[in-house]
């Protein structure tokens, strides 16, 4: 069940590589990606947003692209492919469905408590350990 | 580089806006043992590659403020000819972006996720790609140097040899010469001097090899070409001392091909040695064809003294004619076919050259035409006949005081068969009389007129030489021949040289007898015959009488005597 959302092995590398900085990376990661979360349904929600703007759409990709090189780091394989498909969806050629779009934020939002909710307890337990 | 020697600590930048990215890539590189700088966007990555210079940056390709596209350019920029390889990290993956990585001077990607393992691979690879650049502009720099230092070698050579070479004639009206500037080293010579008789002697050299070798050999020819010269030594001197400094300073495998000549303005004539250098050539300035100088010797520096042969060639020299000397690299050079220039094109420049001061110009022109292209590593040499008067007496500078000048005394010489074959006693005696310093002031003229009744001595007394031969080409040929063949087989005779100085109020006066074992002349004949200018014998006597104050024949024509008188010195 939790294999599906985050590499255990993953986690152990990171671990061992970051030593005692361990506790600050994932406390980093889930601080910036929830301000991604945050932004990104900022964007589609604003009353201006438009599946046709390209400035919009270069923007929801420029966030799916580092959220996603972030996500796979961390071990996060799903929430990286969900960024992937929406940096593949916006950055594509031809006309973007908004439907689609706001689809995939959600998913992505979800997925993303999901892999928060884990991390969360990655911290406090790697935190009382010490 | 030792694939297993530890890993080079390098300091390495890593740019990513990604807070978590960053840290974990830190955390990598640090753990590899590199010391890490890190920025969170383009421009901050720029400013610390300018602050720290690190050797290896690893860059997001996007990024906020300035992309990575943008900071690689301008790192790249800034490191110069220095490779610093620049790795982008990044999950990129369509071709066009790949390629705007590239375009930027990206040297390789690094995808996300990170893997620990690819990464230090990487990073050693571009390493050692950094260092052999570092290596390759070390060692052009390096031989930069060696280059210029070379240079500056050559120039410094160059000068001092320069002050020696040029210490000549070379200006002289009556010679032309091409040389390119850097003939030296092309193991090219070109010297010329006035000697105490009002002689030019000129030589040109062309040592073996190239560079500094051929350049060594050079020095020393000159000094003892200048040295001897000056103290009034013939061709034939010169020649041997030359040949013998040569033979012992030079390795085996090195030597100097020379043309030697000797005009003699006077007399009208010139007097040819040529040791190894391609056929020079005397132009006749009365449409004869001309005249082929060959070379009969080898190069000076290879025969040990005893074998050397200083045999010259003498010719009949007058207004017009011309002496023509070159090196090697006119008659070989050859064209695309590989076919040489060869002598036969030279003649044909001499046969339509109608200037005769453009002579040298148009061989250049006809060996450029041939090759396609000028050659500047030649050396042509021209020597004309030019009126004595208008040469004008070289002057000769002393250092002495002439305190210690000896004014009365006398001092007979005898030189005897098997000195004459050998031996010029003129320089000798010169400089014995130059001790007494109110002759100074006369000393070519005191070289001419014993240099023409020694040999006048020798030829026409000691050895029986008919002058009378001397009226045309071929007969002055046979002169030569038979004087050649005289000396050779010369057993008995000798020349004797009375010197008597003796002071006059402030002055003083010199008397030289010269007294050979010939069989004498008839006196009243040949002296009431005119100044013999058009022809090619006779000007010896008429010359002495000239510059001499006083001179008189005993009545057998064996004994000559001369007076030269000074004044007292102011």
């Amino acid at each position: 069940m939790l294999e599906e959302h985050v590499d255990l092995t993953v986690l152990n590398t990171l671990r061992d590589v970051m030593e005692t900085e361990y506790p600050a990376l994932l406390h980093i990661f889930i601080r910036d990606s929830q301000a991604r979360v945050t932004d990104l349904n900022g964007l589609i929600q604003a009353a201006d947003f438009s599946a046709a703007s390209q400035t919009h759409l270069d923007q929801l990709g420029l966030l799916a692209h580092s959220f996603k090189g972030s996500s796979s780091n961390m071990g996060a394989a799903h929430l990286a492919q969900l960024c992937g498909e929406l940096e593949d969806l916006v950055r594509g050629q031809g006309a973007v469905s908004e439907a689609r779009v706001t689809q995939l934020v959600q998913d992505i939002d979800s997925e993303f408590c999901v892999v928060r909710d884990i991390f969360d307890v990655e911290l406090q337990t790697t935190l009382a350990s010490h | 580089m030792v694939e297993s020697a530890p890993p080079e600590r390098l300091t390495i930048l890593i740019a990513d806006d990604n807070a978590s990215d960053r840290m974990l890539l830190s955390a990598i590189i640090s753990r590899q043992g590199h010391e890490v700088l890190s920025a969170c966007d383009g421009a901050e990555a720029v400013a610390l590659f300018q602050r720290r210079r690190p050797q290896l940056v690893l860059m997001d390709a996007l990024m906020p403020v300035m992309d990575g596209f943008e900071a690689a350019r301008r790192i790249k920029e800034l490191a110069g000819e220095a490779l610093v390889p620049i790795i982008f990290l990044t999950s990129l993956t369509e071709g066009e972006a790949l390629a705007r990585c590239l375009d930027a001077g990206g040297d390789d990607f690094v995808a996300k996720p990170y893997n620990q393992v690819v990464l230090a691979a990487k990073i050693n690879a571009m390493n050692r790609l950094r260092l052999l650049q570092e290596t390759v502009l070390q060692q052009r720099d390096l031989i930069a140097r060696h280059h210029k230092y070379l240079l500056n070698e050559q120039r410094v050579a160059k000068a001092v040899f320069d002050q020696i070479a040029h210490s000549g004639c070379l200006s002289a009206p009556n010679i032309r010469y091409l040389q390119s500037p850097y003939a030296l080293f092309n193991g090219d010579l070109l010297l010329a001097a006035w000697a105490p008789s009002g002689n030019m002697h000129v030589l040109l050299g062309d040592f073996t090899g190239h560079g500094l070798p051929a350049a060594v050999g050079a020095m020393p020819l000159a000094e003892v070409f200048y040295g001897m010269t000056a103290k009034g030594y013939g061709l034939p001197e010169t020649l041997r001392e030359m040949n013998a400094k040569l033979k012992r300073i030079l390795p085996v495998d090195m030597f100097c091909c020379a043309a030697l000549i000797c005009v003699n303005f006077k007399q009208q004539l010139v007097e040819v040695w040529n040791g190894g250098l391609p056929d020079g050539y005397l132009l006749h300035s009365d449409g004869r064809p001309h005249t082929p100088l060959v070379s009969a010797h080898l190069p000076l520096g290879v025969l040990s003294a005893s074998s050397f042969d200083d045999n010259t060639q003498v010719y009949p020299f007058g207004a017009g004619d011309r002496v023509f000397l070159l090196s090697d690299g006119v008659v070989d050079s050859t064209d695309e076919s590989g076919e040489m220039f060869g002598a036969r094109r030279l003649q044909n420049v001499f046969v339509s050259n109608r200037n005769p001061a453009t002579l040298i110009e148009e061989v250049q022109w006809a060996l450029a035409r041939f090759r396609g292209q000028v050659r500047d590593d030649v050396s042509m040499l021209e020597v004309g006949f030019t009126e004595p008067e208008s040469l004008g007496l070289p002057s000769v500078v002393y250092t002495d005081s002439g305190d210690s000048s000896p004014l009365d005394w006398s001092a007979s010489f005898e030189f005897r068969a098997s000195t004459l074959k050998r031996f010029n006693p003129l320089p000798y005696l010169l400089q014995l009389l130059q001790e007494v310093h109110g002759l100074r002031q006369q000393s070519s003229e005191l070289y001419i007129v014993l240099a023409e009744l020694y040999s006048n001595a020798l030829e026409h007394g000691v050895l029986g030489l008919d002058s009378a031969l001397k009226c045309d080409a071929e007969g002055f040929a046979l002169y030569y021949q038979q004087r050649g063949e005289r000396l050779d087989a010369l057993e008995y005779g000798f020349i004797r040289f009375n010197f008597q100085i003796i002071p006059v109020a402030q002055g003083g006066r010199l008397t030289v007898q010269v007294h050979d074992s010939g069989s004498g002349f008839d006196v009243q004949h040949v002296l009431a015959l005119p100044p013999a200018i058009d022809q090619l014998s006779g000007r010896g006597l008429s010359l002495v009488r000239q510059l001499s104050d006083r001179c008189r024949w005993s009545e057998d024509g064996r004994t000559a005597s001369v007076e030269f008188a000074w004044e007292g010195l102011a």
